[in-house]
């Protein structure tokens, strides 16, 4: 699943280790989250959604646009 | 790479990064005090066997130790391969979870398949009849490859 966790992140000039403290995660899990490599759980989304001051599907896009 | 590198290594690190480094030093204590129990019963097991088995070779038939001993090495055995992990998988996050709970698929299936395809190979004289031992090894060796895999992946 695509995403703007890298971009959010850069943003904030955060590390992946700084995110993945934040979102209680180790840092791997966020690298695998930011290439795509594992789709992250509705409750984590929604703690990297707080985090972020965002909606789920601001950071997160499924591919699918016609829902 | 230089992502995966924390920012500050400087004396302050920012409260993310601390509670990442705090994260990697309980996961390396864990590691150790599993590797430390290992080799404790490990050590225990070759100290006080009287007799010429071995566990670590399959040739646990001649092991002999004192009955409340062997109780004890049980109750650790116990301690160290179900008590440990099931305790472990509160402590990871949901990727290694994830990781952790492929590795343990990997494992059962070849039990699952070795079981058969080793007694229809010693039905046929191909192979020795199946033994506990090799099919706790191959279960074993499973895991650890399905791990390196999915880990290798991610």
């Amino acid at each position: 699943m695509k995403n703007r966790l890298k971009v959010l992140r850069a943003e904030r000039d955060w590390s992946q280790a700084e995110l993945a403290g934040r979102l209680d995660v180790s840092r791997q899990a966020v690298n695998a989250i930011e290439t795509g490599k594992h789709d992250p759980s509705l409750p984590l989304a929604f703690r990297i959604a707080r985090l972020f001051e965002s909606r789920i599907e601001d950071i997160f896009d499924d591919g699918d646009h016609h829902a | 790479m230089m992502e995966t590198i924390m920012h500050s290594e400087g004396q302050n690190p920012s409260p993310g990064e601390a509670r990442t480094r705090r994260r990697i030093r309980k996961q390396w204590i864990y590691l150790g005090l599993a590797a430390l129990l290992g080799g404790l019963l490990g050590g225990v097991i070759a100290g006080s066997d009287s007799g010429g088995g071995s566990l670590f070779l399959g040739d646990y038939a001649d092991l002999r130790i004192d009955p409340v001993l062997a109780l004890v090495l049980a109750g650790g055995f116990l301690f160290a391969f179900v008590l440990l992990p099931l305790w472990g998988f509160t402590q990871i996050d949901e990727l290694q979870r994830e990781q952790n709970l492929l590795a343990f698929t990997g494992g059962c299936l070849a039990v699952l398949g070795c079981f058969p395809i080793w007694a229809m190979l010693h039905a046929g004289g191909h192979a020795g009849p199946p033994d506990a031992f090799g099919l706790y090894l191959v279960a074993f060796g499973a895991m650890a490859a399905s791990f390196l895999f999915v880990k290798l992946r991610s």
